[in-house]
């Protein structure tokens, strides 16, 4: 429980940084890089002693460090080197690294069976069987990483955002960039104990995603992140222990790693600024508005033609006090409604006199741009347009004073 | 009555060579020869898809496809209940692949879309969390998680005359179809905005490269499971387009690594069983010695392509 709430924490710390960085995807590269190193750790392990299962548990996770940074260095060469687009370089380590680790597993499964059952359990993760030991390493790396995030959060805010003014700066860009990368690799080693060498790319990647949308800093932004790997560890861990019964047993990581996806959608739906939730809102509001606004100049333009409005833009009519139960128009809609047609009327002859364009086609254009309305725009385009009497229709424009 | 017995690495050629000039009589498929049928057709079909995938910067896209296979396999399962415990048949596996490869594309790009996500986080999160889902209900019903070892591992040894009829069908298919959209695939590949303004349906081809990816997955998930064969997916090009210049000749070439290297593996693995007694992965040593032929022709020759193949890789 300890252990996966570390894990969570970490792993959506660094999670921001590649997402920032566009690499999102290096953590599923990295993660499975690590297979083959935890089998060679099994391996070399059984070579040397005998009685290994106090050692075991280290030697795995020391293997799959060394072999997670060895792809993460083969990733770098195919690149810089040998000119491989980042995905292809991606994918090719991912299968290769696996390859090596299926071979070396089929080794195992003859010559040592119980190590090879061991390194299955990272394959998926299994949270439930980790002892107070491990859980505790985890918390002190979990502890070392955020330590490390804090005391280098400026200079790593400056590599990551602005490489140029950062090297500017005299700030060395190589040794931050290695250290970034182990911390990332550290995560990833982390987490694949506890949610599986295949589901740790989520953990990466679902926290900080939910947090983007809700910070504009960096700051920020790490720590809604680790909030939210926080919140989605302990529900995930809450979810498997409750829901699971003598017939059957959720598995903790795939539950972590459902709760963060559930978590990131509905914070994309949500979020304020970018959510589509709240997008779809400001848009029907807005195409309301317009609604509104048309009906009540169409009353105030003919007011003894019977129109037909919709009942819900008459009561919402009514509730602005604009229009009475009869249907005619009180003196604040009627205020509403000149104001909506002086605006249409001044952005005409602004679109005329400024925009050069022609008179026969300006009124569609107004027609759009009479909803955008502010008081400042009002004042200013009556200040540049010395306050003009007539539209370029030659229809009076209401005067500011009636507003 | 495996003739190849007892072989080591020579031995197993020699074989080969009289099974296929008949001096051996060609009476029933002994496994070696199976494995061997199925790697080639995989690597005919995989070259193919392979080349135009890497060309398009695809790859992680069919990474994605092939882990939600799993939860296509897990849904079809739910939806038939013909079995105690989940078993790989083929036609099931189709069906499976066709629902989930279909689910994939539709929720990345919907995500990419509605949330305005960038690509390689609306991948990440979309092929993770249907993983996570097949794995909770591979879990839920049928309490093994022996399933998804395979699924990842691949199982060489349990391929049967049937795998090489659907391994072959699907490499004619992909055969037939590159050679008919080869022009709309070159194009959209080397110059998308080209291709589009010249009127090609380019999402038509995407979808149906997509729908090639997810049917060679399917029928190499049984031979080496769903992570190696991006391995063939991505290698043989890699390393072809060390030699190659031109598009059609890095796709032969292509193919040819393929199935060279399938030859090479099949045969390792035989010598190992035969003098070493140590049954290694078929799958996992092929990709093994792909990756290291990989950089060792990467460090040979790293500095001679610099064509136009060279700079869309």
């Amino acid at each position: 429980m300890l252990g996966t709430l570390c894990m969570a924490i970490s792993s959506s710390l660094v999670g921001s940084i590649v997402l920032l960085k566009r690499r999102s995807l290096i953590g599923e590269t990295l993660s499975h890089a690590a297979f083959p190193g935890i089998l060679v750790g099994i391996f070399i392990l059984s070579l040397m002693s005998s009685h290994f299962s106090e050692w075991m548990f280290l030697a795995m996770t020391l293997g799959g460090f060394v072999f997670s940074l060895l792809g993460l260095q083969c990733v770098h060469w195919m690149e810089s080197r040998w000119s491989v687009k980042s995905d292809s370089a991606l994918t090719f380590i991912l299968a290769s690294f696996m390859g090596w680790g299926i071979l070396l597993a089929s080794i195992l499964q003859k010559s040592y069976p119980m190590g090879y059952r061991q390194s299955l359990l990272y394959l998926y993760g299994q949270a439930a069987t980790m002892t107070s030991s491990q859980a505790l390493l985890y918390a002190s790396f979990a502890f070392i990483l955020t330590i490390f995030l804090l005391l280098f959060y400026p200079r790593l805010k400056l590599i990551h955002f602005d490489e140029t003014f950062a090297n500017s700066l005299g700030i060395r860009y190589k040794p931050l960039e290695t250290a970034t990368f182990l911390l990332i690799v550290t995560a990833i080693i982390l987490g694949i104990r506890s949610v599986g060498v295949v589901l740790m790319a989520g953990m990466l990647i679902g926290p900080p995603v939910a947090a983007k949308p809700w910070s504009r800093k960096f700051s920020t932004l790490l720590i809604l992140s680790s909030f939210f790997g926080l919140a989605s560890a302990l529900m995930g861990n809450l979810l498997s222990y409750k829901l699971s019964s003598n017939q059957f047993s959720l598995p903790t990581g795939p539950m972590i790693l459902l709760s963060s996806s559930c978590l990131c959608i509905l914070s994309l739906l949500i979020a304020p600024r970018t959510g589509l939730l709240v997008r779809l809102i400001r848009m029907q509001t807005f195409r309301f508005k317009c609604k509104l606004e048309n009906g009540v100049k169409l009353i105030w333009k003919k007011p003894h033609l019977k129109t037909e409005l919709s009942p819900l833009i008459k009561f919402s009519m009514r509730l602005k006090g604009w229009i009475t139960k009869e249907g005619t128009l009180t003196p604040k809609g009627k205020a509403a409604a000149q104001k909506i047609v002086r605006l249409h009327r001044l952005w005409e002859v602004y679109l005329v006199e400024y925009l050069g364009q022609n008179v026969e086609k300006v009124h569609r254009s107004a027609e759009e741009l009479e909803h955008l309305f502010s008081p400042a725009l009002e004042k200013q385009l009556t200040l540049i347009l010395n306050d003009p009497v007539k539209d370029p229709h030659q229809q009076p424009i209401p005067p500011r004073s009636l507003l | 009555m495996n003739h190849y017995w007892g072989a080591n690495f020579f031995e197993f050629f020699i074989i080969l060579f009289k099974r296929i000039t008949g001096q051996i009589p060609l009476s029933g498929l002994p496994s070696d020869e199976v494995q061997l049928l199925v790697l080639v057709a995989i690597s005919i079909s995989t070259g193919l898809l392979g080349t135009f995938l890497t060309l398009r910067k695809m790859t992680m896209l069919a990474n994605s496809l092939s882990h939600t296979t799993l939860l296509g396999i897990v849904i079809c399962f739910l939806l038939t209940r013909q079995a105690a415990d989940l078993d790989l048949s083929v036609p099931l596996l189709i069906f499976a692949s066709v629902i989930s490869a279909f689910l994939t594309v539709l929720f990345t790009e919907g995500v990419r879309h509605f949330f305005k996500l960038q690509e390689d986080a609306a991948i990440g999160l979309v092929f993770t969390t249907l993983f996570a889902l097949g794995i909770l209900l591979v879990t839920l019903y049928t309490r093994s998680s022996h399933i998804g070892v395979e699924v990842i591992t691949g199982n060489i040894d349990a391929l049967g005359r049937t795998d090489t009829l659907y391994a072959g069908a699907v490499a004619v298919l992909n055969l037939c179809l590159t050679l008919l959209s080869y022009r709309p695939w070159a194009l959209s590949a080397f110059d998308p905005q080209l291709a589009a303004s010249s009127g090609l349906k380019i999402t038509r081809y995407h979808y149906l490269q997509m729908a090639l990816t997810a049917l060679t997955l399917v029928v190499s998930i049984r031979a080496v499971g769903v992570l190696l064969v991006l391995a063939f997916l991505t290698g043989p090009t890699l390393i072809a387009r060390h030699y190659s210049h031109r598009l059609s000749s890095l796709l032969l070439l292509t193919i040819a690594i393929g199935i060279g290297f399938s030859l090479w593996g099949v045969a390792l693995s035989r010598h190992f069983l035969s003098i070493h007694h140590l049954p290694l992965s078929t799958g996992g040593l092929i990709v093994t010695l792909l990756s290291l032929g990989y950089f060792l022709s990467a460090a040979l020759t790293f500095r001679r392509s610099r064509g136009l193949i060279a700079k869309n890789l």
